[in-house]
């Protein structure tokens, strides 16, 4: 939690030298800019040296420790002018709503410094840096296609096995949920006053979805801060036509679009909000400030993918998948959500309110933001700026609707929604008693059952985090298949090779390669001849699979194998209710070398 | 806006939220049984 610390103190740091040309007017802004822009500089040299085969912890401790140390030395000043709050003179509800927040920051904590579980992050999120570590480059991952996603949290993820080790790694994305925090706090304050920003913090952090996401190896929470500090500064060149927050916008903007290929929706949205809000300013100059630094910060991605595959969306909008797993990804793209159709469109309110878990834990997602930010309508002053940003969250959200309706991928939009739905809370809180009467009680009891179903979240990280369960036990009952991973740890040699279709890949010690999860690799209908040559060009000694994958188990009938071992796994449904979806055995083959 | 507007929308934006938060009973139904 201390090297937490010190990393946003050295994000600071960094971001304090590249933005001493682009500082803020709003003091405030100016801080989480700086912490911003270093997080993603980081990213960016890492990356870089990633490239270039140059990853060493060394070099990266000794650039991070230069960082921390510039940020203390500008961050003392910085916090002796800074103005705090006087709490004393705050109302009680405020008081509370702080204390909610204070109680939600230490669970994320408690959460984050549990061993990793959450099944993306042991595919990828967290797999993939484990391999950049290892190898001490960034190598391609053919097997998983989102790992050509641009990557800029999942390498602050690496750059916290660096520091410490997976769990340090864990931890970039809850920093960046808590500078969204931070942002999505200010800019309320700066709008509408000190009970709409407590109230903002609370709808956008006070939820269990966003405990999840902020203590699962997700990229969302970095998208959402990308996203409130992009929108904050457009406001701020809106406001007071500082052309640095045009370029800052345009920055934090590239940002999200470095972060995963949906903030390339966000940046989309955006960049409709502020034509729509200052279309009567627009001009070339205009956009240049805004284009141009997001082009340079996101381009590196993009660029690494059109080197890699040919296609800088990879494997997205121009394709380059087998057939199979191009079907696999668009199937699972497809899944989620109740349909595709006009009349799914229309019902989606209806459905992300009263029936939100084909979202894929959209169940889990505060109520406040679909009942009140459509009151903003009612209660703001400047109507035209609120239609603006309904606007440009319309269009996000008809490109999430046709793409892919998972829930979690509604966060980039969620610190507007959480400050729209603040001032309209507020506004019809004060327009009557009843409006008071309904509005205390729908947000009360929104807060509370969320904090209900976030203790019980919580809860299962606890023994484990304290000490008092051993992590072997604690993997043992939350990752699917573990105790396969722990045999082939146990029993393979470094200069052995497995392919397997397990998921938890992060504890696998021994190499391995998969047979592709949306991934370009050896589809479950390839014959004998491709699955030799897969196992050949991969140097696979050992294929880790289950007895109920009929396709896996004749492919491995092509090869000279021998079964052995059987290993009785169990696969996880819901960590949280600890449902197991099935128990099996998981057949491990020796492949004769030469194969 | 007018008085006769702004009791409209006051009406409207009252009647939506409590439309809402009846829509999300049927989720916390749902939701306190999966936790329970």
């Amino acid at each position: 939690v201390a090297l937490a610390a010190v990393t946003v103190v050295a994000w600071f740091g960094l971001g304090s030298l590249l933005l001493a040309a682009l500082k803020s007017g709003d003091t405030r802004l100016d801080a989480l800019n700086r912490i911003g822009a270093g997080a993603i500089a980081f990213a960016l040299l890492t990356f870089g040296a990633g490239w270039a085969g140059v990853l060493h912890p060394i070099v990266y401790l000794a650039v991070f420790a230069s960082a921390a140390a510039v940020g203390v030395a500008l961050g003392v000043p910085f916090l002796k002018r800074a103005r705090f709050p006087r709490i004393r003179t705050w109302r009680r509800w405020q008081l509370a709503v702080l204390a909610l927040l204070g109680v939600y920051v230490a669970l994320a904590v408690l959460s984050t410094c549990a061993p990793i579980s959450s099944p993306d992050a042991l595919l990828y999120h967290a797999a993939d840096p484990a391999l950049f570590e290892n190898a001490g480059r960034i190598v391609e991952v053919p097997w998983n296609s989102s790992s050509y996603e641009p990557f800029t949290v999942e390498i602050l993820v690496l750059d916290g096995f660096f520091l410490w080790d997976a769990v340090q790694g864990a931890f970039a994305p809850l920093l960046l949920a808590l500078v969204a925090l931070a942002a999505v706090i200010g800019f309320a304050e700066r709008l509408a006053g000190r009970s709409a920003a407590l109230l903002a913090g609370a709808i956008f952090f006070a939820q269990p979805f966003m405990l999840w996401e902020s203590t699962s190896v997700f990229i969302e929470p970095g998208l959402a801060c990308a996203v409130a500090l992009s929108a904050w500064n457009l406001a701020r060149f809106v406001r007071y036509s500082e052309r640095n927050a045009l370029e800052l916008a345009g920055l934090f903007a590239g940002g999200a679009a470095g972060m995963k290929y949906l903030g390339l929706i966000a940046v989309l949205a955006i960049a409709s909000v502020g034509v729509i809000v200052a279309w009567q300013r627009l001009n070339v100059r205009a956009a240049l400030a805004f284009s141009l630094p997001a082009v340079a910060v996101a381009l590196p991605w993009y660029v690494k993918n059109a080197v890699l595959t040919g296609n800088p969306f990879y494997p997205h909008i121009f394709g380059g998948l087998n057939a199979y797993a191009s079907a696999e990804l668009d199937r699972a793209m497809k899944s989620f959500g109740h349909g595709h159709g006009l009349q799914d469109f229309v019902l989606l309110p209806v459905r992300l309110l009263a029936d939100a878990e084909p979202f894929d834990g959209g169940e889990f997602v505060s109520p406040i933001f679909l009942a009140f930010a459509p009151v903003a309508f009612l209660a703001a002053r400047d109507r035209r700026t609120v239609a603006a940003v309904w606007a440009g969250g319309l269009l996000y959200v008809t490109a999430w609707f046709a793409t892919t309706q998972q829930a979690r991928f509604l966060v980039p939009l969620m610190p507007a929604l959480a400050v729209l739905a603040a001032v309209g809370a507020l506004g019809l809180a004060q327009r009557g008693r009843l409006g008071r009467v309904v509005t205390a009680g729908a947000v009360g009891v929104s807060l509370v059952v969320g904090l209900g179903a976030s203790i019980i979240y919580a809860a299962q990280f606890a023994p484990v985090t304290v000490g008092a369960e051993s992590r072997e036990a604690f993997l043992r009952q939350k990752v699917s298949l573990y105790d396969g991973i722990e045999w082939l740890n146990r029993n393979l040699d470094p200069d052995d090779k497995v392919a397997t279709t397990a998921w938890a890949l992060l504890y696998l010690d021994v190499p391995y390669t998969t047979f592709g999860t949306m991934g370009d690799l050896l589809p479950p209908e390839a014959g004998a001849m491709a699955t030799r040559s897969f196992v050949r060009s991969h140097g696979v000694s050992h294929v880790a699979v289950l007895a109920g994958d009929s396709e896996r188990l004749r492919q491995v009938g092509y090869l000279d194998a021998r079964l052995v071992a059987r290993v009785r796994v169990k696969s996880i449904r819901s960590r949280t209710r600890g449902d197991i979806a099935f128990h099996q055995e998981m057949l491990i083959w020796a492949v004769r070398r030469g194969e | 806006l007018r008085e006769p507007q702004r009791q409209i929308s006051y009406v409207v934006a009252l009647a939506w939220v409590l439309f809402a938060l009846a829509l999300y009973g049927f989720q916390l139904i749902e939701l306190v049984g999966e936790l329970g």
